[in-house]
């Protein structure tokens, strides 16, 4: 055979190759809105869409069940006594004749089963036996006293002005607002959004963002990945993984227990208390008592009326304005606190310890940690403060009283306050009183100085 | 090949001229061009072997 006929032989089976896999590809490629797409699926291409209305008479009180997949379902009050109903059929073929035949064949089921009303399609019978895709859409005016269910599986969900509301969803967003009842919600991959709920929420999400409004009462929330927003909540209990939470406005409790998720609340009317890692915790004006733990992050907490326990690790503690004692546990991190209302016991490494404006009884251990102690008003509560390699500066206010014990290794001990009486000075160690004496104020170092020296006037009180 | 005659030219020609007017009925809208080549590609194959028998043909009279 020449080599003209093997060239011709080529030509010829490389072309019918590539008009065969041209044929068997070309549903599959295209180029639209969503960009290039090879294989794209039978959710592609032209489509037709068709519409049925339809309408039930149910009691009043009757359950509402949708169980849809691929299309949305939206539901709102309608008139008292009646469901009705518009399915939306959408048809990818590209004859529009085809189409109109096929969605004939999609038939709305309505079932009533006892006081429950179910509408679905008949999706699963024409799916097991043609390849076309196509989507049905549901949207339907209930009595407002209406409780609904509803599963659905990639489309959007939107309820709203209905008595309760419970629903599954996944790939898409759900909407859900206005219902006088409780609600419960489960979604995967899309966003929530639910406003306007007068009872409680319960809700459970992975992969998405949560937005909550104005639920009144309390909030069961277990997210992973995504971020989640609320704003006033009746209480707010949350379980989280790799989340970002902001909260503004709960009127009672929060709980939070969380894994690499950053925590942001303010004006918690109850108590806080919030667990996390790897992320920080930032709670702002809590009317009770506050419980932050956060392990390589930081802890910031502002106007906590009521007392407070903070731990952190590998990231420092802020404070300003506790109203109750305050217990601070921090490694590999440091403490700057100012309007500590009711004294503090503090435990510290790695950085330092910064106490400005604090009343009340003060005990603070630190390591590798300078300590600096400004009391906001007269001195007259014990302080008792130790350090390892670090030094403690303490700002004593006019009309304080106390006895002082100061003891250092490898430092030197200053003790400059108008009026302060010596009463034993030695290497290394220092008592003496001022004003008389009164409660006792310890102080100790090992390889730094002491340093005890009156304030000013002029900078007292934070 | 007898008077310079090549099967194959002809084939290609052939080819050439069958895609050239199914595309244009294509444009024209009375085929779909795809549709049409999937099923009737195989021809040239069928109409090569043709031209090849009749050219072997037409050299063994000519050596008679």
């Amino acid at each position: 055979m020449s080599a003209r006929k093997i060239a011709l032989l080529a030509l010829i089976l490389g072309l019918g190759a590539a008009i065969e896999t041209t044929y068997s590809l070309r549903r599959h490629i295209d180029i639209g809105p969503a960009g290039c797409r090879v294989l794209g699926g039978k959710f592609y291409g032209r489509s037709f869409r068709f519409e049925e209305p339809s309408h039930r008479e149910i009691p009043a009180g009757t359950r509402v069940e949708v169980v849809n997949a691929f299309g949305a379902v939206r539901l709102r009050a309608g008139t008292p006594g009646v469901v009705k109903v518009v399915l939306t059929k959408t048809v990818y073929l590209e004859d529009e004749e085809r189409a109109r035949a096929f969605a004939a064949r999609i038939i709305l089921r309505a079932e009533r089963e006892g006081p429950v009303l179910r509408l679905f399609t008949n999706r699963d019978e024409l799916e097991r036996r043609d390849d076309v895709g196509f989507e049905t859409s549901f949207y339907i005016e209930a009595p407002p006293d209406t409780p609904v269910g509803v599963r659905n599986e990639h489309g959007a969900v939107d309820l709203r002005e209905v008595a309760r509301a419970e629903v599954e969803s996944s790939f898409d967003t759900l909407e859900v607002a206005q219902i006088a009842g409780p609600v419960s919600l489960k979604n995967r991959h899309g966003n929530v959004h639910v406003s306007g709920v007068k009872g409680t929420l319960n809700l459970n999400a992975r992969f998405g963002d949560v937005e909550l409004e104005d639920v009144e009462g309390r909030v069961t929330l277990d997210l992973q990945h995504g971020k989640a927003s609320a704003v006033r909540l009746g209480g707010l209990y949350a379980t989280l993984a790799h989340v970002e939470l902001s909260v503004e406005g709960v009127g009672g409790d929060l709980e939070v227990k969380a894994e690499h998720t950053g925590v942001t609340a303010s004006r918690v009317s109850g108590g806080a208390s919030v667990r996390t890692s790897f992320e920080g915790v930032t709670l702002t004006a809590v009317g009770g008592e506050a419980r932050i733990r956060a392990q390589h992050g930081t802890v910031k907490a502002t106007g906590v009326k009521g007392a407070l326990w903070a731990e952190a690790s590998f990231g420092g503690v802020e404070l300003e304005d506790i109203g109750g004692p305050a217990e601070i546990t921090v490694e590999h991190g440091g403490l700057h606190g100012r309007g500590l209302q009711k004294g503090a016991r503090v435990k510290a490494s790695g950085d330092d310890v910064d106490l400005e404006g604090f009343h009340g009884p003060l005990a603070v251990e630190a390591d590798r940690a300078s300590v600096h102690l400004v009391p906001q008003g007269p001195l007259v509560d014990p302080v008792s403060a130790s350090t390892r390699h670090g030094g403690i500066r303490l700002e004593v206010p006019p009309g304080s009283r106390f006895d002082l014990e100061a003891r250092t290794q490898r430092g030197e001990i200053q003790v400059d306050v108008p009026g302060f009486t010596t009463t034993h000075s030695a290497a290394g160690s220092l008592t003496g009183n001022l004003a008389g004496g009164g409660s006792t104020v310890r102080l100790a170092a090992v390889g730094g100085d002491l340093s005890v020296t009156a304030r000013v006037s002029a900078a007292q009180g934070p | 090949m007898a008077g310079g005659f090549r099967a194959e030219g002809l084939v290609l020609g052939f080819i050439l001229v069958a895609v050239g007017v199914l595309w244009t009925l294509s444009n024209l809208g009375r085929i779909e061009l795809l549709a049409t080549l999937r099923t009737w590609w195989p021809l040239a194959l069928v109409v090569w072997g043709l031209v090849e028998l009749a050219a072997l043909a037409v050299r063994g009279k000519g050596t008679e």
